[in-house]
């Protein structure tokens, strides 16, 4: 699409869509917009998280919903009880989640596919459920309501414009840590399992560390974005938190691309906007939806971008290959890795 | 010379299959070491009980005296031995550098807080790591490849990749199974100089091969395994010639 454009031009025309995205409030009057392009933010940064889980490890968790309910209502719950303020709450948000994520991530060692798909429905519903009626703590079907504003680090979240940004603060600290780990050794680590988990152990990969591991900083963004929920809306209530939202995060990820960061960003962006676009034809909304991810499915299994990264759409990625040359060069004086660490040992 | 692995009377019962039956195997320092033996005989099964993917029934497997039996896969690995697969398991949609790259995962000076915050560290390692993956890929003249995917190469060069990646780990025993698998005559001959050239660099080699035009040429010794007894071992002069192994083979005389 932009295969012709220089990387100068790309970045340009990049830092162009950055500021529009940034400065959004500013010009979209229209608050009913704001609020829209505000949910995109948050289902980017939901999808984002699981894509960690499904995109780069392959394994399919259908319990997304449930690690978000628990940061919202973790969050819900201490500031209105306890009257504590934001960030305290999305932080404990957070650490909560992320300890469910070991307990979701336990069984997955064990199970893989449909079966693990399984037993994250199950424990979405169990989630779910306990929330519905542990009225002492939750309220129960009634929903926990009339949510403070938040007061974030001496920010006084006001308008929707405020919501906007602080949605976009938390999907770029996102962003910030799945391109950090997708792009290290850890992030190596995932996608050796999603590949060949066998293959992966011969290479000294611990696999119930990395499953465990992602599946717990994967439950920890989505809890913060929980916490962010709860406070947007200002009302919670389980429903909000059921099989129906973690299919959603997962239809998101799946028609933007697994393993990709700007594809999990855009096919949040467009499940977002669609619902919203398509609410005159009320009827017919469903099956419009149903029908695109239908045709996606048939046409483009690996989702609109697949795993194309930034650095790919900015024509930066860098080039490691070298010419037959370069390659000779390279043994000059060459060790295998066993030569090297005998020295090393010798040292 | 020092003895770096020894099987013990390792066996192997699946249900009511005998696999593996009281093998007992040793392999010294700097040895190029072949298991062959007709299909079904319990070679990869061997293999995937030195390697910790079985834990055997009975019997030890001892790792430059140490005991490793039952021991999880990547401990193992850890330890200093690597593998190649029958079945080529490369890291398929991911690039050539990165197959090897994750290959030096145990080695990586990096954890989970420098990469996930981008500290100074990480790259460091990160730099280290790519330069050291791109030699190893320029011994093998894989370099030029670097960023094509795995399952782009042709078929040699993936048995070759696999060779690599397993050299990343920092092993000292490599265990081939069955490398030569496919491949024509002139990429054979390339592999046998490979696997010499390993042995000259301090690897110890253990593999399973059906070419025994590989096996016989490339072995000090040669280890046969027939319905999962070793029915045979000694140099391969020592094993052309004898009977329980033609048997095997060419089934025997009636």
């Amino acid at each position: 699409m932009k295969k012709g454009l220089s990387p100068k031009i790309r970045i340009a025309l990049f830092v162009i869509f950055l500021i529009l995205v940034a400065t959004l409030p500013l010009y979209l009057k229209n608050q009913y917009f704001v609020r829209v392009a505000t949910l995109c933010v948050m289902y980017s940064a939901l999808a984002l998280s699981l894509n960690l889980i499904t995109g780069f490890m392959g394994q399919v968790s259908l319990g997304h919903a449930a690690f978000m309910g628990i940061g919202a209502y973790t969050s819900a719950i201490l500031s209105d009880r306890f009257g504590w303020s934001f960030v305290p709450t999305m932080l404990c948000a957070v650490l909560i989640a992320a300890a469910f994520g070991i307990i979701l991530g336990i069984p997955a060692l064990k199970l893989s596919g449909s079966y693990l798909a399984i037993v994250t429905l199950g424990f979405c519903e169990v989630v779910r459920l306990t929330e519905l009626n542990w009225m002492s703590l939750t309220r129960g079907p009634m929903g926990m309501t009339g949510i403070k504003k938040p007061l974030v680090l001496g920010w006084q979240i006001k308008t929707n414009g405020d919501y906007y940004w602080l949605a976009l603060i938390l999907m770029l600290i996102i962003i910030f840590f799945v391109i950090n780990i997708s792009n290290s050794h850890v992030g190596r680590a995932i996608m050796s399992v999603r590949e060949d988990e066998i293959a992966a152990s011969a290479m000294g990969v611990n696999i119930r560390y990395y499953k465990v591991m992602t599946f717990t900083i994967s439950a920890a963004l989505c809890g913060m974005m929980g916490a962010f929920y709860a406070h947007y809306m200002r009302f919670i209530d389980p429903s909000a938190f059921n099989f129906e939202q973690s299919t959603s995060i997962l239809s998101m990820v799946i028609l933007g691309g697994l393993g990709g960061v700007p594809g999990s960003i855009l096919g949040a962006v467009i499940l977002s906007i669609l619902p919203e676009a398509l609410r005159d034809l009320a009827a017919l909304r469903m099956l419009i939806y149903g029908l695109i991810i239908a045709v996606m499915m048939i046409f483009r299994p690996q989702g609109i971008l697949g795993r194309t990264t930034f650095s790919q759409i900015l024509g930066i990625k860098k080039k490691y290959a070298v010419t037959p040359e370069e390659a000779a060069a390279l043994l000059d004086g060459e060790e295998t890795p066993y030569e090297e660490l005998k020295k090393e040992e010798q040292a | 010379m020092k003895t770096m692995l020894e099987l013990k009377n390792i066996t192997q019962v699946f249900g009511g299959l005998v696999a593996v039956n009281d093998v007992s195997i040793h392999v010294d320092e700097k040895e190029i070491v072949g298991l062959i033996g007709p299909n079904g005989a319990g070679k990869t099964t061997t293999f995937n009980c030195i390697t910790g993917v079985y834990n055997p029934t009975k019997g030890k497997v001892i790792f430059e005296d140490r005991d490793i039996t039952g021991k999880p896969v990547h401990e193992i690995t850890k330890d200093g031995m690597a593998r190649t697969f029958q079945n080529i398991r490369l890291f398929k949609s991911l690039t050539v550098l990165d197959n090897v790259r994750i290959g030096m995962h145990i080695r990586s000076k990096s954890n989970l807080f420098f990469d996930a915050f981008h500290l100074p560290r990480r790259n460091k390692a990160e730099k280290e790591m790519t330069e050291e993956c791109m030699k190893l890929l320029a011994m093998t003249g894989l370099a030029t490849h670097a960023d094509d995917r795995a399952d782009s190469l042709p078929y040699g060069a993936q048995r070759r990749l696999e060779i690599v990646r397993a050299m990343a780990t920092g092993a000292r025993l490599l265990l081939l199974d069955e490398p030569a698998a496919g491949m024509n005559e002139q990429e054979t001959a390339e592999l046998m100089e490979f696997i010499r050239e390993l042995r000259d660099k301090g690897y110890t080699v253990f593999l399973i091969e059906h070419d025994m035009k590989l096996v016989m040429n490339l072995c000090d010794r040669i280890y046969v395994q027939n319905q999962g007894y070793l029915i045979a071992d000694g140099t391969p002069a020592e094993i052309q010639s004898n009977q329980a192994v033609i048997d095997a083979y060419l089934g025997e005389e009636v």
